[in-house]
């Protein structure tokens, strides 16, 4: 079971990490879905007809990180509403998929591949024979294990370098680091662009996976990373835990589908709830610890 | 002598769009390598918009800037930082979230091979910095804890580690409080000593004739004449600034020549104080976030002005929150009209009539977003309400008479962000004291006001006292409270070192007080 | 006495409707077998008979009301992202109570329809400001999450349980006749709730505007510490912007079921809560400037439909051009004088 998830937290984990650098930096980013979209279309796209795992996932990483560049250049050098212009991404990521899936591959529902590139599936030498705890390190495809690389990657750009310095100044008080001479613009260029990078890896994942494109394969994962950023303190550590909880709930749900037959939009709805009630009671339980300050 | 300046400012001009006003018109500013020179002028005579045309913040609708002889263009501070020149603002410059450390070296961070920020280089760097100027501060410390004082160190402390040569400060007088006096006459001396040049802008007559070589004064937006500090009187000095102003002045009256504080206004007929309106009993601060209190304990009757002065980081912030349910002390008590308020919200303390004015008026006493009459209105706008339903035009009369009484230059629907800052000002307190409450908590009254809005503001709070008001005002300014207040409860590290009769101390006294030395009265 | 400045909005949306038409003139070459024919279904379309023209103008109706909410949502500085959940609801909510009650007079049925509505949106919207209110719970996080699992649900329960199996669609049963708005056009959709919407815009405006509620919670959205130092009593707004939000909603919910849809079909409300959005955010959250906003949406969508029905262009297209559209209305090409922090 533990494998399992794994399995299924590394795509939002991936794209949470990554959107976290553009929260810090104060832009709340909802394209990452669109970015996650674009990034999975094209590691299938290139992963199938070259039959390259690495090329499909360099060509995915560059999709969407070239796509959140300019996304982020236009929206915030013309000053437009980063809320709206991500609207616009996601809705561009929906129909420029489905027209280059009917451009390239002649159709707009599942595109599959006469031969596409397996996953190896990995398991690290000491760790999976832990006793309680091996599962999680057995028998993964590798970007499980780099989806867990990258939590301490992302923590120590963000805490340890100057480039993470000024993406929480820019998070926090932007003048400041206007008065001290870097532009937090360009700071949030660079974070967004960050974000669109892994959520071309993280599309790249679900791709990979699946062996195959779907349309609306992405299926909410954007907006749970964005939840998982929220919950999780905005920090790495705090994101991988949630991605974790989150992902446990989801398998949860596909169980009670397989075994009680319930219907799979109802499942769909459960990760939601759970999320709902289980942010309910972590407000709960942290108000009640210590208020100082009348608010 | 005459050596070449080191900034050259030529025909200056400044025009905001927003509000139209003219902030600077034609301004020749010169400063010589290693000079202190004062920037003098009442608050709107345009001496921030120059130096922030210097520092890179604005850009002059016409005239030009020469460093060192050589043309120069600063679109934004960083080209003016990389040319040496620096402002301190205040804490528009912090990030409260990160450290002092943080806070110094954001922007020129030392990196080690990996590119993670060297922190122990930082430390030594920053370390070595601080003993050089003696500003010694804990690096540690989460900048949201800091004072204004603090914050304000911190500030120049990253403009110096950031190269800056010229540096201007803004207002610094204020900032150095007055037990920390010698410390500003330390730093100013040590950044001379260390070749730097000093720019300060100020509206403090005297502390710019003691600190400068130079001094030049703004008027309307002009620069009216540079003289060496020698010079000048007071007297002179103030005569420069203001004349020729008659609009700003009720009544166009000229002001006494040493408007600017004399303690001869200290006492005033004293009308034998009421009934003890307000009283605190050994009120007493802990927490994490603020300066701490202990055992403080005043009465206020009505028909009486107490003054709480000190130095700011003494415990006065803790003392305005508490007093008006931001904060809940943590021990002690605190009676209106002998019940009990203690840690109430100030939305009781509004339906009991009492009126506070805070400190961070622009944040917390009003709206930038909204037009005047609409932060008019807050206190009584249920007034104008009937069945829920607005009435706009006795909405505009009664803004647009308020502003009257007060001398403010806007119309009702203005949005408050344009509006000048003692405009502003006068937008917030003109509306607390309308509402004739028994109680004004006013806090640093003259913070943001030029010398003809103190006035004005000095004048209505003696009116309202004799009306049978109280007021308690918490000022760091002990010019001020001497002017202003009957009594005069005088802080030290959280305690009430003394509370003496205005009439009975002068500023010597007090400042002594401040220190620590105890007097029984 | 507010910050909106109405010729700005005018002129980005002139330009966002330029830049679209002249994206569209370039892209229709190559989508379509017969460009000319597609550039004329799409802009005429709308407007080329009373089917079309109705259905436009009904279609902006909703988006003015979901438009609504957002702008009273966002005057009261909460986020509420779960408009989704909340249309959704309230249709399902107006169609289950009125399929409960199918002898009821028409008048009464219309009421408690809407009342269902309304009731509902509120509440699932209301819920989130509760938990701000109380433990500081972010409302953005907590009002998609619960409209999430709404929408799912909800497209369960149609397809499942509640699904009227003589139907083609997923969807549940049809609402009796005498609860169906009167049309206003034959043979489109729009219908008395068109009027009843531009009424709603005048109110909003009147609340926000002439009343001491819209006040204080105006106030209270622009500086919180202000109002609160002002004496407002500012906790119950947390609660009461979402909550109004959310009523509109899921009026805009009640309003599609008994004028247009007649039965909750499953997707038939997607996009109103992202819609609704955008036209409060290119309204700048303004209640007089949301009809426009919404004519401009709505003709996106629909000029789409009838080249799409009447052409081959194809729907991806008309997705795109959205996209573009959005991007234009609130990138700012002209230098006008504008605030940092303002759209």
């Amino acid at each position: 079971m533990l494998s399992a998830i794994a399995g299924i937290m590394t795509p939002f984990l991936i794209a949470a990490l990554g959107g976290l650098f553009t929260e810090r930096a104060g832009v709340l980013n909802i394209a990452l879905e669109g970015q996650m979209l674009i990034g999975a279309f094209t590691a299938a796209a290139v992963a199938g007809t070259t039959g390259s795992i690495l090329g499909g996932l360099t060509a995915a990483v560059f999709a969407s990180g070239l796509t959140a560049y300019i996304f982020a250049a236009l929206s915030l050098r013309l000053k437009a509403n980063i809320f709206i212009t991500a609207l616009a991404v996601n809705l561009f990521a929906m129909g420029g998929t489905q027209i280059a899936s009917q451009l390239f591959f002649r159709t707009k529902g599942v595109v599959r591949f006469a031969e596409f590139p397996g996953l190896a599936k990995v398991s690290l030498p000491l760790l999976s024979q832990l006793p309680l705890v091996g599962d999680l390190f057995s028998g993964q495809s590798i970007f499980v294990y780099i989806g867990w690389l990258l939590v301490p990657c992302a923590a120590w750009l963000l805490f340890r370098t100057p480039f993470g310095l000024h993406v929480r100044a820019a998070g926090y008080n932007e003048t400041a680091l206007y008065a001290r001479g870097v532009s937090s613009r360009s700071i949030r260029e660079k974070a967004i662009t960050i974000s669109g990078i892994a959520c071309g890896l993280s599309g790249a994942v679900l791709a990979f996976n699946l062996g195959a494109f779907v349309p609306n394969i992405t299926s909410g994962r954007g907006w749970i990373a964005l939840v998982a950023i929220f919950l999780g303190y905005k920090r790495p550590g705090g994101i991988l835990l949630v991605s974790f909880l989150f992902a446990g709930a989801e398998l949860i749900a596909q169980g009670a589908q397989g075994a009680g037959n319930v219907p799979s939009s109802l499942l769909l709805a459960f990760p939601f709830f759970i999320t709902f009630v289980g942010m309910i009671i972590f407000s709960i339980v942290s108000g009640a610890l210590g208020r100082t300050q009348r608010r | 002598m005459k050596e070449s300046p080191l900034i050259r400012m030529r025909g200056i001009t400044k025009v905001f769009p927003e509000n139209g006003v003219t902030a600077n018109r034609s301004v020749d500013f010169d400063v010589q390598p290693g000079e202190i020179h004062a920037l003098v002028g009442e608050n709107g005579s345009g001496k921030s918009t120059l130096m922030h045309v210097l520092s890179g913040l604005l850009q002059p609708d016409s005239g030009s800037i020469e460093i060192r002889g050589v043309p120069q263009r600063f679109r934004t501070p960083r080209e003016a930082l990389s040319a040496g020149i620096g402002m301190v603002h205040q804490h528009l410059q912090i990030v409260r979230e990160f450290t002092v450390l943080e806070n110094i070296i954001m922007g020129r961070e030392p990196r080690t091979a990996w590119g993670r920020v060297d922190r122990d280089l930082a430390e030594r760097k920053v370390g070595e910095l601080m003993d050089l100027y003696g500003l010694k501060m804990n690096t540690r410390q989460p900048a949201f804890s800091l004072s204004i004082d603090g914050m304000q160190k911190t500030s120049l402390l990253s403009l110096l580690f950031a190269g800056a040569e010229v540096i201007i400060l803004d207002e610094p007088m204020t900032l150095f409080d007055e037990e920390n006096q010698d410390a500003l006459q330390t730093a100013l001396i040590r950044l001379r000593e260390e070749g730097h040049t000093l720019i300060l802008i100020t509206h403090k007559l005297r502390e710019s004739l003691s600190y400068s070589d130079r001094i030049s004064i703004m008027r309307a937006g002009r620069c009216v004449g540079t003289f060496h500090s020698s010079e000048l009187t007071r007297d002179s000095l103030s005569e420069l600034m203001v004349s020729g102003e008659s609009g700003r002045l009720t009544g166009g009256a000229a002001i006494p020549s040493s408007a600017a504080g004399a303690a001869a206004s200290g006492s005033h007929p004293s009308t034998a104080p009421g009934e003890i309106l307000l009283e605190l009993r050994k009120i007493g601060y802990n927490g994490a976030h603020l300066p701490a209190l202990r055992d403080v304990s005043f009465r206020l009757s009505r028909g009486e002005i107490v003054a709480v002065t000190g130095i700011r980081e003494n415990g006065l912030e803790t003392l305005e929150q508490i007093l008006t349910g931001f904060t809940i002390p943590t021990s002690g008590s605190i009676e209106y009209k002998h019940l009990p308020i203690t840690g109430a919200s100030i939305q009781e303390l509004r339906r009991k009539r009492i009126a506070y004015i805070p400190t961070e008026r622009l944040v917390r006493g009003a709206s930038m977003d909204s037009s005047v009459a609409e932060n008019m209105i807050i206190l009584n706008y249920r007034n104008f309400h009937s069945w829920g339903i607005m009435k706009r035009e006795e909405i505009e009369h009664f803004s647009g008479t308020l502003g009257q009484q007060y001398n403010i230059k806007a119309s009702p629907a203005d949005k408050l962000s344009r509006l000048s800052g003692g405009n502003i000002q006068k937008v917030i307190i003109s509306r607390e004291l309308h509402t004739r409450p028994e109680l004004v908590i006013f806090s640093e009254p003259s913070w943001g006001l030029d010398l003809a809005g103190r006035q004005f503001v000095l004048e209505k709070i003696r009116s309202i006292k004799q009306e049978g008001s109280a007021i308690l005002v918490i000022t760091s300014d002990i010019e001020e409270a001497l002017e202003c207040a009957d009594r005069i409860v005088v802080m030290y590290r959280g305690e009430v070192s003394s509370i003496v009769r205005s009439e009975d101390v002068d500023k010597l006294g007090i400042g002594r007080l401040m220190l620590g030395v105890k007097h029984h009265a | 006495m507010h910050s909106t400045r109405p010729a700005s909005t005018f002129l980005s949306i002139g330009v966002a409707i330029l830049a679209a038409l002249l994206l569209l003139a370039a892209m229709v070459p190559f989508i379509s077998e017969t460009p000319l024919n597609t550039l004329r279904q799409f802009l005429t379309g709308p407007f080329s008979n009373r089917f079309y023209f109705g259905n436009y103008l009904n279609r902006t109706g909703l988006y003015i009301l979901a438009g609504l909410a957002m702008v009273i949502s966002f005057q009261g500085g909460m986020f509420n992202l779960g408009g989704e959940g909340q249309v959704y609801g309230g249709a399902l909510a107006t169609t289950l109570v009125l399929l409960m009650v199918p002898r009821f007079g028409a008048l009464p049925g219309i009421l408690l329809g809407t009342a269902a509505g309304i009731f509902t949106g509120a509440v699932m919207s209301g819920l989130s400001g509760f938990f701000k209110m109380k433990w500081n719970t972010d409302e953005l996080i907590s009002s998609f999450l619960l409209s999430s699992s709404i929408v799912y649900t909800i497209d369960y329960l149609v397809s499942g349980p509640l699904r009227d199996t003589q139907r083609f669609l997923l969807s549940t049963p049809e609402i009796a006749e005498q609860f169906r708005f009167p049309v206003l056009l034959n043979p489109s959709h729009l219908n008395a709730g068109f009027l009843v919407t531009l009424l709603l815009v005048v109110l909003a405006q009147r609340f926000l505007y002439h009343t001491s509620a819209g006040y204080e919670l105006r106030i209270t959205g622009l500086n919180r510490e202000f109002a609160k130092y002002g004496g407002i009593p500012v906790r119950r707004y947390y609660l009461i912007p979402m909550a109004l939000s959310g009523a509109f909603y899921g009026l805009t919910g009640s309003f599609y079921i008994m004028g247009t849809g007649y039965a909750t079909i499953q997707g038939c409300t997607f996009g109103m809560g992202w819609n609704g959005i955008a036209i409060a955010l290119i309204a700048r959250t303004s209640p007089w400037l949301v009809p426009p906003a919404a004519l401009v949406f709505a003709f996106l969508e629909y000029g789409a439909e009838t080249a799409i029905m009447h052409s081959d262009f194809s729907s991806e297209f008309g997705t795109i051009l959205q996209a573009v559209v959005l991007f234009f209305v609130t990138a700012r090409f002209v230098k006008l004088r504008t605030k940092k922090g303002e759209l």
